[in-house]
């Protein structure tokens, strides 16, 4: 099985990420499979492969989305599949996601920009201050902010609404950590507990005018918590069954769902820590020959 | 039953603000005359599919169409007649005349015919944001000509056949076809929003509603 990894230079910019790459390249020779990198310039080779995994970071505006889609059309098996990065990569579909299928994550509410009094009373009379702001487009903690006051909530929504329309809206749950659960084909993979920096509000925070991540602590995922397994089971089978890394917070023992990550991030010693058969398995998935298949909250596609 | 939701207000039954807000189970036919990822019009389909709806457009055939390499996939395998295409992430000497396409996140109506070495140096630094996206080039082959097709249909005699099978391919109902003539026959070479003032309002009416039966 001829398997292409797409990234960009990037991914090789730290030595836990670029650690990580290797173990997924010497995993998959050792099973008998090949592993080659390929960089944007490569696009057009795509079809030499039998699957492709897409480790660059996805979005529809991004060069992944365009490889995914193009090994989509080639009817390669794709982890990242382009269901799965329209539905995760927009924080309005995933709010509506949730909603649908009764998924408990914080209050919210779309904003399109309608600053009159009574819509201003009612947003903030349903979800009250701090509001947590996010564009469509976060990731990794970027374009989220938090409005302590109807003016910084101005300021904040003004600004992300020059790029699109509309935002989403959601009330502040504050947690030392979210847990992120790793799972592929409806299985758990790894858990593992983010943390907050110290000072910050979230696991990527602005902390005395210095961007800091929290610290990671691997779990066994066979000590996760039944509920919390069921809950992340339940949201990905609405998604599909490609792999996929959840942020769930835990208040007051109940468990709220905050994203659906379609490229969950793996660093050397974090995520594999306790699990590190996680390779192998993702491996396996993409040798199957069994494509990924969106779940029960399909977005229409046709090739 | 179809509902239509529009920016034409004398067609609409939702328009787009109103339509988020909204749940709805029937077909939906979504007119704008821009659809890119995070605008309005992308959102209306997203939406739509959301509420399980059946939606022209799909956001999979928007999403498709405006990316350059995916649009000549699709359209190739739809047998509209193409240009091939190649993606660069970087200068290369030799390749013009060309048709240059911008295949990044931030880049809109980028078209660009090169045709010396300098202008396709600058070009690829410039689509390409620095080497960071690649670039999709065609080579130039004929004359360059837009059309705005509006459910299949356009004023330009050479560029009927491929409107007519665009929209039967991607149903897209406004948008913009850019084309080379090649020896009188047109070829395919990429698909971009719109402006408001380029289409025929009166020509959507009409196909309006006679898909809604009036």
């Amino acid at each position: 099985m001829k398997i292409g990894c797409f990234v960009e230079k990037y991914n090789f910019h730290t030595r836990e990420e670029a650690g990580t790459l290797r173990l997924f390249k010497s995993t998959a020779e050792r099973k008998g499979h090949s592993f080659d990198f390929i960089f944007k310039k490569d696009l057009d080779r795509i079809v030499e492969y039998d699957a492709l995994f897409i480790r660059a970071t996805t979005d529809p505006m991004n060069t992944a989305y365009v490889a995914s889609r193009m090994a989509d059309a080639l009817g390669m098996v794709v982890i990242d599949d382009p269901h799965s990065i329209r539905v995760c990569s927009s924080k309005v579909v995933l709010d509506d996601l949730f909603r649908q299928n009764d998924i408990p994550s914080p209050r919210s509410l779309l904003f399109d920009g309608d600053y009159s009094q009574e819509n201003l009373r009612r947003i903030f009379g349903h979800l009250g201050f701090p509001i947590v702001i996010k564009a469509p487009y976060t990731k990794f903690s970027s374009h989220v902010e938090k409005a302590e006051s109807e003016a910084e909530f101005r300021e904040i929504a003004a600004r992300y609404l020059r790029h699109a329309t509309p935002i989403v809206l959601q009330e502040y749950m504050p947690s030392s950590f979210d847990w992120r659960v790793g799972v592929l084909d409806n299985e758990l993979l790894y858990l593992c507990k983010y943390y907050m920096p110290r000072g910050g509000w979230k696991v990527k925070s602005l902390v005395d005018g210095r961007q800091q991540w929290g610290r990671v602590v691997p779990i066994k995922r066979k000590n996760a918590p039944g509920r919390l397994a069921d809950l992340a089971i339940k949201i990905t089978r609405c998604v599909g069954d490609g792999l996929y890394g959840l942020d769930i917070k835990e208040i007051g023992g109940k468990f709220y769902c905050i994203e659906v990550n379609d490229n969950p991030s793996f660093y050397m010693g974090q995520e594999d820590a306790k699990d590190p058969d996680l390779y192998e398995r993702i491996i396996d998935r993409l040798a199957s020959g069994r494509r990924v298949r969106p779940g029960t909250y399909r977005l229409g596609e046709a090739f | 039953m179809t509902i239509v939701v529009s920016e034409d207000d004398e067609d609409a039954d939702y328009s787009p603000f109103a339509f988020l807000e909204s749940h709805v189970n029937e077909d939906v036919l979504n007119v704008s005359h821009d659809y890119r990822y995070q605008k309005m019009g992308y959102y209306v389909s997203m939406h739509a599919e959301m509420c399980g709806c059946n939606v022209t457009p799909r956001c999979s055939d928007i999403l498709d169409t405006h990316r350059n390499p995916l649009l000549m996939i699709r359209a190739s395998r739809a047998g509209i007649p193409c240009l091939p295409y190649r993606l660069i992430t970087g200068y290369e000497k030799n390749i013009y005349p060309a048709l240059c396409f911008a295949v990044n996140p931030y880049t809109c109506n980028s078209v660009t015919m090169v045709k010396s070495e300098s202008q396709m140096y600058r070009t690829i630094k410039s689509l390409s944001v620095n080497n960071r996206y690649p670039v999709s080039v065609q080579p130039l082959l004929g004359e360059v000509r837009e059309a705005v097709q509006v459910f299949g249909e356009t004023d330009m005699p050479e560029a009927r056949a491929i409107a007519r099978k665009f929209y039967e391919t991607f149903r897209i109902p406004i948008g913009k076809l850019v084309l080379q003539v090649v020896d009188g026959e047109a070829r395919l070479c990429h698909f971009e929003p719109a402006l408001k003032k380029e289409v025929d309002w009166g020509l959507v009416r009409e196909k309006v509603h006679a898909i809604k039966g009036l």
